[in-house]
């Protein structure tokens, strides 16, 4: 019942109308005098934005529960998250700096990790690049990536400076596509055209 | 079966009876006729003679040559008068009646089984047992008897739900060897599973020897979409099995087309199969297999008053095998379809005869075997099943059937209910099949479908020497009439009858088509001769036969064809029409407009000219109007027997693939690539390689590795340099942790040592996330990397926390810091009252605003959300300045901040390589522990990548300067 309460007002008009509604008004503020209309919306953001972490979280503490009850395979990553999770939320609540230790010991260290093997990886695919796809592109990217290593590097003072340049070059042009598709999102949804939030 | 157009409410269908009777000034008991008498034909004056000394019209009486079927009619008729007590001159309030039951709900379609209990009776008499199966899929099975010997299992009945959704199988086993076992009155009911069609099994007797089956009935739903197999084994080895009364009714499977099996006797030898009745609606869509085995060896078996009616696989085809007798020897089918063949009235009606099939004709699919047939009769009579539609608005053959039915049995009969199904007795209504004979076959039908009669399919083989005896059937429609001119054999046909006959459908056995029998083709015979005195009382006469009785003969399909009867030893001679059929034809142009124009036109319609345009009417005025819903003289649907023939063996095929396609939804784990060997070894060297040489400088404390000379300092690292070097002891400045835990290593050694330098220049640093993981990597970074400063032992610093919303939360806190982050007292004593906050009003009373991060987005929303909030409105020149420690991976999409003009970001320190040069002249800390094995790293990943690619790209080369040369 109550999936389809959710379901019906995700579709109905009420939830476009007030999404066109706050877009309109943050905006008209930077144009009036409405500052403190302003900071009061963007309050109700960030307390809207903790509550969706939250519901994130009991939302894939339920999905893991599920699968573990109704998969009949292998369910080790689903049992595991959920300990997890149930572990940290217990010793947060704990006296002393038990989270820190699992922040500092646990945490890190496997994100750490993963970002070591993926530097592993990468860089035995750019090994292989070659041999996948030969064409001018790839030896383009291939002699791109040596240069910014050589630069990164340090292995030459200022010589590398027009790279950093042409690099910048490329990424001024991109901050400008993301900043034009920006402006472009915000006016599909203050016109209703896009609805992210009708699922 | 719809007897709408006879019994429309909104009709006043007595005005043309009130009519007639004013006009002729008839009333009951008066035969001296009235002043229209002359004008009245002489059957007209009988039938009222006869009724009004209520004696029956019977052939001899009054000289009126009366057929037998319709004097017998008369006396049922009067029967049911005195039975009903109603008004029995009024046959359509008859039809009212009927109709209103008809349309009156349904009883629960176990009524006989009502009186069951749910508990089990194991007494031998009035032996219940009642189960109710479980829903869920499971086999069901019942074993009654095993070796019963003269078990007696009287008014045995079983009511069982089987499984419904998941179809499990259903087998249910009476007898086993039950010698002289005696199934008296047996009453099966049971529903086989329904959507996912288990399969159903049911064996009565096994080696019954000489078990009776009295009264037999059996009544199940096979499985409906599953479409499994329906299995009915009656008798096995019967012997001298009795088979009384047997009535099977059986829904096949429909859509799914599941085989259907029915096998009666096996071995029956001098079985007698008494009143067998047999309806069974084949699969349909799917077209599966329908087996009928009756007698096998059947010996000198009798199957007395057979009655088979299926309607065979329509859509698909499905295959259709019908085996009666098998080696029959003496076997007698006297398929009676009404009274006995003596006092059949219809015995000697000039039914068109059925051709026969021959000796060794089989159905293609849809078999009919009559081999061996020794010097077994087969009497019998079946219309084409496409041809006679009652359901479908066969007026006239509607019309027989209701006046047929007057008076029949103890009560009418639903219509929709096998016999055996009704509330009354199911011996008295089989008692009133049999005397009604062949007209029980109609009320045996339930639903009749489009096809309606033309499910009475009653499978006949042609006798080998002698042509057919049509017996009773609806003789109306038997005798397809053909409308489209007059017959060749039938000059003397009035005109109207022949254009009648034109539009009429075909009836009858056409052996045309090779292989095809008979009785599954229909050829329209005129009807010719039809004795008017065989009619009743006009007041009892279905307005088909009130109004035109030829017309009321014609079939409801209306592509005309001849007839073509070839019937093996003789030809069946066509109907002379009566001449007081032909005198009632109506005529427009007449003076008095005929007799039956006034004899039949009411008076609601006498001005009215409503020329009927649908039907066997067409083209005529002054007629009742057709219901729509009767007058739809559809098309009938094609018995499509096709060339398939499903052997057993193709139905296990079926069930396999059934059960692979039902596994589809299981998910299947995809099986991972597996590498080659020597691609493994490669990774695993590449690996080991890269872990050694990073590893190993820092193990071993190295600095040997050359650094990068002050002079050389980018641009970007000196402002951020000379910002850190401004700052005075005591200034607050907010640093915001917005890095990952993965790139934490990279980020804490590009920040540690400007965190250091600001820490030692006095100043209260706050700190600030919006990432979930801020806080926590803030305290790790200060306690692993600043704990030798007192400002962070001491706990001086303030850490704000996390703070949601994104960018939402950035220009919030830019806007009114205070309000977007409220702090909870300590000691009594609110955060934002003391040192270092209490100066903060906006975030532009920070002295810096440091941002540690390894994302461009985040770095762009607070370019884009704080960085304006820094500048003073007031004064440009006064702005906080913003300093970043990014990542080396986004520093492309960051420059361009800082090095726009103003500049929106003052200071940028990028990496590993900007911390290091951060920290060259300074303070070296952690990026110089780091930036030995930084460099070899990054020196090893060149060569690595340079090697690589130039082995790869050769042998790509080679490879393919190697096939060119192969396709030379």
């Amino acid at each position: 019942m109550l999936k389809n309460l959710i379901s019906h007002f995700k579709h109905s008009p009420i939830s476009t109308f007030v999404a066109i509604a706050s877009g309109v008004i943050v905006l008209a503020t930077y144009i009036l005098p409405l500052e403190s209309l302003r900071s009061l919306i963007l309050s109700w953001v960030v307390i809207a934005s903790a509550a969706a972490l939250l519901v994130g979280a009991v939302n894939l503490l339920s999905v893991h529960i599920n699968k573990l009850s109704t998969t009949t395979g292998n369910s080790l990553y689903s049992s595991s998250l959920i300990i997890s999770m149930i572990l940290t939320f217990t010793v947060a609540f704990l006296p002393g700096n038990v989270d820190q230790w699992i922040f500092r010991y646990v945490q890190i260290p496997v994100e750490s990790s993963l970002m070591a093997v993926l530097a592993v990886t990468l860089t035995y695919a750019a090994a292989r690049l070659l041999g996948r796809r030969t064409d001018i592109y790839s030896i383009i990217f291939v002699a791109s990536l040596i240069l910014t290593l050589i630069s990164s590097g340090g292995f030459i003072g200022g010589g590398f400076t027009w790279l950093k340049t042409m690099a910048g070059a490329g990424g001024r042009g991109i901050i400008i596509g993301v900043g034009l598709g920006t402006v472009t999102t915000g006016l599909r949804v203050l016109l209703g055209s896009d609805r992210p939030y009708s699922g | 079966m719809d007897f709408d157009i006879l019994n429309d409410p909104e009709d006043d269908n007595d005005d043309w009876l009130s009519s007639l009777r004013s006009e002729s000034e008839f009333t009951e008991g008066d035969a001296s006729g009235s002043e229209s008498e002359e004008d009245t034909p002489d059957w007209l004056s009988n039938i009222r003679e006869a009724e009004s000394q209520e004696k029956p019209i019977s052939s001899g009486d009054s000289g009126i040559d009366v057929d037998d079927w319709l004097s017998n009619i008369r006396e049922q008729e009067a029967q049911s008068q005195d039975s009903s007590g109603g008004d029995s001159s009024d046959f359509l309030d008859r039809i009212q009646d009927l109709q209103a039951k008809e349309s009156a709900p349904k009883p629960a379609g176990k009524d006989w089984l009502s009186g069951l209990e749910s508990d089990q009776n194991q007494s031998e008499e009035g032996f219940e047992f009642n189960f109710d199966k479980p829903q869920e899929p499971g086999a069901f099975s019942l074993d009654l008897g095993g070796k019963s010997g003269d078990s007696e299992f009287d008014d045995f009945q079983f009511q069982g739900d089987t499984p419904g959704e998941g179809g499990g199988a259903f087998s249910l086993n009476l007898g086993g060897k039950s010698g002289e076992g005696e199934f008296d009155d047996f009453q099966f009911q049971g529903d086989t599973s329904g959507e996912a069609g288990g399969a159903f099994s049911l064996n009565l007797g096994g080696e019954s020897g000489e078990g009776e089956f009295d009264d037999f009935q059996f009544q199940s739903d096979t499985p409906g979409e599953g479409g499994a197999a329906f299995s009915l084994n009656l008798g096995g080895d019967a012997e001298d099995s009795e088979f009384d009364d047997f009535q099977l009714q059986s829904e096949s499977p429909g859509e799914a087309g599941g085989a259907f099996s029915l096998d009666l006797g096996g071995k029956s030898g001098d079985s007698e199969f008494d009143d067998f009745h047999l309806q069974s609606e084949s699969p349909e869509e799917a077209g599966g297999a329908f087996s009928l085995d009756l007698g096998g060896k059947s010996g000198d078996s009798e199957f007395d008053d057979f009655h088979f009616q299926s309607e065979s696989p329509e859509e698909a085809g499905g295959a259709f095998s019908l085996d009666l007798g098998g080696e029959t020897g003496d076997s007698e089918f006297d398929l009676n379809l009404g009274s006995s063949a003596a006092d059949d009235p219809l015995a000697d009606l000039p039914f068109q005869e059925l051709s026969s099939i021959g000796e060794s004709d089989d159905f293609s699919s849809g078999s009919l075997n009559a081999a061996d047939a020794g010097e077994s009769d087969f009497d019998f009579q079946m219309p084409d099943p496409g041809e006679i539609d009652l359901s479908g608005g066969g007026s006239l053959f509607e019309g027989l059937d209701e006046s047929l039915f007057e008076g029949i049995g103890d009560a009418p009969l639903e219509m929709d209910e096998p016999p055996f199904q009704s509330e009354a007795d199911p011996i008295k209504a089989e008692d009133s099949l049999e005397d009604s004979g062949w007209l029980g076959a109609f009320q045996d039908d339930p639903e009749p479908s489009s096809g309606g009669l033309a499910g009475t399919a009653d499978p006949f083989m042609a006798a080998e020497k002698e042509p057919f005896e049509i017996e009773q059937s609806l003789p109306a429609v038997s005798q397809p009439v053909q409308a489209a001119g007059p017959a060749p054999e039938t000059a003397s046909l009035p005109g109207w009858l022949s254009d009648l006959q034109d539009s009429a459908p075909d009836l009858g056995i056409s052996t045309d088509a090779p292989g095809m029998p008979a009785v599954f083709k229909s050829e329209a015979a005129p009807v010719e001769d039809i004795d008017a005195s065989a009619f009743l009382n006009p007041v009892d006469l279905p307005d088909w036969l009130s109004e035109s009785g030829a017309a009321a003969l014609i079939h409801s399909e209306q592509t005309p064809q001849k007839p073509d009867l070839q019937v093996e030893g003789g030809d069946i001679s066509r109907a002379e029409l009566p001449s007081w059929l032909q005198a009632m034809r109506p005529t427009e142009d007449s003076a008095d407009g005929g007799i039956a124009s006034k004899i039949l036109s009411p008076a609601k319609y006498a001005d009215s000219g409503i020329e009927e345009t649908v039907g066997p009417l067409a083209g005529l005025y002054d007629v009742l109007p057709a219901e729509p819903d009767v007058a739809q003289f559809g098309e009938s649907h094609p018995h499509s027997f096709g060339d398939l023939i499903v052997t057993e063996t193709q139905v296990k095929h079926i069930e396999m693939l059934q059960e692979m396609i039902g596994g589809e939804d299981v998910a299947v784990p995809v099986q991972r690539r597996k590498l080659m060997l020597p691609q493994q070894i490669l990774r695993w060297v590449i690996t080991a390689l890269l872990y050694a040489v990073i590893f190993l400088p820092v193990m071993i404390g190295s600095r040997s590795t050359g650094f990068p000379a002050f002079e050389s300092k980018p641009e970007e690292v000196v402002a951020a340099t000379n910002l850190v070097n401004s700052i005075q002891p005591g200034q607050p400045v907010l640093v915001a942790f917005e890095y990952r835990p993965g790139l934490s290593g990279e980020l804490e050694a590009a920040s540690v040592g400007m965190i250091d330098n600001l820490i030692s220049r006095g100043a209260n640093l706050v700190i600030i996330s919006t990432q979930p993981t801020g806080p926590g990597l803030a305290e790790n970074f200060l306690s692993k990397y600043q704990s030798h400063h007192v400002h962070i032992t001491n706990k001086l610093y303030k850490d704000m926390g996390y703070v949601s919303g994104g960018s939402a939360a950035l220009l919030n806190f830019a806007a009114n810091p205070r309000s977007t982050v409220p702090l909870a007292n300590v000691d009594g004593v609110n955060p934002w009252d003391a040192t270092p906050l209490n100066t903060i009003q906006t975030i532009r009373n920070f002295a810096m605003v440091i941002v540690i991060t390894d994302d461009s987005d985040i770095a762009r929303s607070w370019v884009e959300q704080v960085q304006p909030k820094l500048v003073d409105p007031a004064d440009p020149s006064l702005n906080t300045p913003m300093i970043m420690v990014i990542s080396a991976q986004a520093e492309p999409l960051v420059r361009p901040y800082f090095e726009t003009v103003p500049r929106q970001i003052a200071g940028l320190i990028s990496g590993i390589k900007g911390g290091a040069l951060y920290e060259t002249g300074i303070n070296e800390r952690l990026a110089r522990d780091y930036w030995d094995s930084y460099k070899v790293g990054i020196a090893l990943t060149i060569l690595i990548i340079v090697s690589g690619s130039l082995y790869y790209f050769s042998r790509a080369i080679l490879t393919r300067q190697k096939k060119n040369e192969g396709t030379k």
